[in-house]
């Protein structure tokens, strides 16, 4: 039988052993290839694309890779639903369009084709009517955004609020920057769809309320990035007038919504023309010194002041002190004469007696603005007034602005005893007038320290002569003290019994 | 025989005495040594080493009979200093040792104390030498018991001027009535930078703080205003043209006004000595030198526009004749 049938059984086999090997190898991938290739067809198909149904020989078949292709297919799918719930994108508006705040007129067929209310009937809710109504509701033309569906007898006409207010309404979000509210759609936020006391339909019962109900340091809403206060002591005029003095409540060019670039200019525009004050324009440029925080930083006048309100004097951010330690924590170089200015946080930290601005920094007279002109001034070290770098300056020119607040009679006075005038004494001799009424006249600062001390009266530690530091070796006593600087030897001094300094020949 | 055996008896004797007298001479020692070396300042600092633990009491004694003790402090136990002050000119002085109160030890040592403001000691004889003191070398032997370095900060003064380790030896400098601010307050190092414009080699190496003759430009550093109005004057004093201020003046302390090392009226005929012949020669003149401030009553010390540096024009028209005639 084998052999009878041998070559058809051995042939039979081999094709067998062949087939076998075939779909072991290949036919099965071709095959699976096959079904998904006619699933996306189909898939086209169905969705109203046969068109695209296109060709593909053998060859490409083998090469496609059918899992990107499907992945891709479904990505896209994604894509496009996600686009269908985003509102259209406000860059395709062109901004000639945009047109001034107006009423808009609804058109006469929307009215004729709504069922006109009587405001009588309108829901009790909506009762007692407000001073603002908005157009629509006025006339009881409740259809134009309302229609009962199902239980609800106050459903929407469309799903999205902004959608039925921009049939009317111009878009509002059409520049750089979008108030969040409007680029949401959430014209409801802010302003009352049916009527209000206040212009403009606005919720809050004024522009100010209807922001900072959102936008209050304290009570401000979850998720709002920006708070300020209006609660503050001292208040920013215009801002305390309305928000919308600066800020354009849609959509601005400008950041945080300005009307205009935030700037020294746009402070400028109102500061350099209010009744009362100085004309800041023309002090800021034209200052010989100018205060680094004015001339070349990034916040300009916002660096120290807050534009909205502050428990501080001029609004400042913080006291008059702390706003100006926030720079001068460091060593800052200085544009006058290339030096570097000293590390004034420091020096107050290591120096527990403060000159009485500094200590005082809320009081009227206060604050490092009481000697310094933030805004720039002639003098150097932006004084108000001028004074000296030097130890020693000439009795004429000791027109020092210490006397502003500091008694003159100090100095001037030869023989005193009243403790009023001055404490530096040796009985009857006044020291002060001793140290500075000569031809070498020393200056205030020779001895004292302007900012802080670790002595008492402000005495230095180290007095600066010819950029040598000496040391003042003050000490302090019950009725008078003592000092051994570089100018002499130790010298005492009492105010009731003199030890006879300031007698000729003392030396 | 006998004469051989006296003739070795004394030797014996001579040599022995000798050799106790130089054994009691080391027994004491002056370290560094100060013998034959000259001062430019009229304090010096003596520090005396005592090899002997029995030496109860020490004593310097000066050639004018001043007697300055020397107390034994337990800090540096047979180590001892003591500042004198010296005469211009020739010094000589004797450390005297005692044990109990006998005197065992004997050390004598030649000073000279030179002054540039007079002309008598401005030099010194030959046998006297130049001294050194700040090398690495002599510092090592004080480094035991002293800070020797430098500890002064730049351009800030001690608050209690004992910190400074220049203080200890050179305290006696600025003990006299008026102190110049900068050696007052110790900034040592502001002036005696040991750099120097003098070309010799050997003598930077051999102080690190040796200050420099001309010294006017550390002078000038504060005292800027005087170079101000005096570069701009016809005529210049030499010792300021030259840079020399401390010829006249003691930059550390002095006695006298303007820490000069002189009253003015005597510096000024250090130098300018026929002035002082034709002074005597006058008798009661009626020159106004002799009374008040002396020469600077007329002159200017440093820079004037009038001739023979006077404060204002010379109206003597026998002098001006005189001149125009050589």
């Amino acid at each position: 039988m084998i052999k009878k049938h041998g070559t058809k059984t051995i042939i039979f086999l081999l094709l067998l052993i062949g087939t076998v090997a075939l779909y072991q190898v290949d036919a099965g991938k071709k095959f699976g290839r096959f079904i998904t290739v006619m699933k996306d067809i189909s898939i086209k198909v169905l969705n109203g694309e046969p068109e695209q149904i296109v060709e593909i020989s053998d060859d490409e078949l083998a090469e496609v890779n059918v899992r990107q292709i499907a992945s891709d297919l479904e990505g896209k799918k994604r894509g496009e639903s996600e686009a269908e719930h985003t509102p259209a994108a406000p860059t395709k508006i062109p901004r000639d369009e945009i047109r001034a705040e107006e009423r808009p007129t609804h058109t006469k067929t929307m009215i004729k084709e709504a069922k006109l209310i009587d405001l009588k009937d309108i829901p009790a809710k909506l009762k007692p009517l407000k001073k603002y109504m908005h157009e629509p509701f006025k006339m009881g033309a409740c259809q134009i955004c309302h229609i009962p569906k199902g239980d609800n007898p106050a459903a929407l006409v469309k799903n999205n609020i902004h959608e039925i207010c921009y049939e009317c309404h111009k878009t509002k979000y059409t520049k750089e920057f979008d108030h969040k509210p409007v680029k949401d759609g959430q014209c409801t936020k802010c302003h009352d769809p049916h009527q209000s006391d206040t212009p403009k339909l606005l919720k809050g019962i004024s522009v100010n309320d209807t922001c900072l109900k959102c936008h209050d340091k304290v009570n401000g809403a979850k998720g709002v990035t920006k708070f300020i206060t209006m609660n503050g002591k001292y208040k920013h005029k215009p801002a305390e007038k309305s928000c919308l003095e600066c800020h354009d409540p849609h959509t601005s060019n400008y950041k945080t919504l300005m009307k205009k670039e935030v700037g020294l200019e746009f402070c400028l525009d109102c500061h350099s023309s209010i009744k009362d004050h100085k004309d800041m324009r023309k002090w800021i440029n034209s200052a010989k010194y100018k205060h680094g925080a004015v001339d070349d930083s990034k916040g300009k006048c916002l660096e120290c002041h807050d534009p909205h309100s502050s428990n501080h004097p001029n609004i400042l951010k913080k006291d008059s002190v702390q706003v100006c330690l926030e720079c001068h924590n460091k060593s800052l170089k200085s544009k006058e004469d290339g030096g570097t200015m000293m590390n004034i946080a420091q020096h107050l930290k290591e120096n527990p007696n403060w000159h009485k601005p500094i200590k005082e920094a809320d009081s009227k007279d206060g604050g490092c603005n009481a000697c310094h002109d933030a805004h720039g001034s002639d003098n150097f070290s932006i004084l108000k007034k001028s004074f000296t770098k030097n130890f020693y300056a000439d009795l004429e020119n000791k027109d020092f602005f210490c006397f502003k607040c500091h008694k003159e009679t100090k100095i001037t006075e030869r023989f005193t005893t009243n403790s009023d005038v001055t404490k530096f004494r040796d009985g009857d001799i006044n020291l002060h007038y001793l140290h500075v009424n000569d031809k070498k006249g020393r200056s205030c600062r020779a001895c004292h320290d302007e900012h802080a001390s670790k002595n008492k009266h402000l005495i230095r530690d180290y007095t600066d002569f010819n950029s040598i530091k000496f040391p003042l070796r003050f000490i302090d006593g019950p009725n008078g003290g003592s000092c051994a600087p570089a100018c002499h030897k130790k010298f005492e001094y009492d105010r009731s019994t003199p030890k006879g300094i300031g007698q000729k020949d003392s030396k | 025989m006998s004469k051989i055996i006296k003739k070795i008896f004394i030797s014996t004797i001579m040599v022995s005495t000798t050799f106790s007298l130089l054994m009691g001479a080391e027994s004491i020692e002056i370290s560094p040594s100060i013998d034959k070396k000259i001062f430019h300042e009229q304090y010096v600092s003596v520090t005396v080493k005592l090899n002997n633990k029995n030496i109860s009491k020490v004593l310097i004694v000066t050639d004018k009979n001043e007697h300055y003790p020397i107390e034994l402090t337990t800090q540096c136990d047979n180590v001892c200093s003591k500042i004198i002050k010296l005469r211009l000119g020739e010094n000589s002085i004797r450390v005297e040792g005692y044990i109990g109160e006998e005197l065992a030890y004997e050390v004598k040592n030649e000073l000279y104390c030179a002054s540039q403001a007079f002309r008598e000691y401005k030099e010194a004889p030959i046998k006297y030498k130049e001294r050194f003191f700040h090398t690495d070398k002599n510092e090592k032997l004080c480094a035991e018991c002293h800070d020797m370095s430098n500890n002064e900060q730049k351009k800030v003064a001690f608050v209690d001027v004992k910190d400074s380790n220049c203080f200890v030896c050179h305290k006696a400098i600025t003990l006299d009535r008026y102190a110049h601010a900068p050696s007052a307050n110790w900034l040592c190092t502001s002036c005696h930078t040991g750099e120097i414009e003098n070309k010799s080699k050997n003598i930077i190496e051999k102080s690190k703080f040796i200050a420099p003759k001309q010294i006017a430009s550390a002078c000038f550093s504060c005292h800027d205003k005087n170079k101000q109005s005096w570069d701009t004057k016809k005529h210049k004093h030499f010792p300021v043209e030259a840079g020399m201020c401390t010829r006249c003046h003691n930059p550390h302390s002095s006695d006298n006004k303007m820490f000069l090392r002189v009253n003015s009226s005597f510096l000024c005929l250090e130098c300018h000595a026929d002035k002082k012949l034709s002074q005597q020669i006058r008798g009661n003149s009626k020159c106004p030198g002799e009374q008040k401030d002396g020469c600077t009553e007329c002159h200017n010390p440093h820079a004037s526009d009038y001739r023979f540096l006077l404060k204002s024009p010379h109206v003597d028209k026998k002098i001006d004749n005189n001149i125009k005639g050589k």
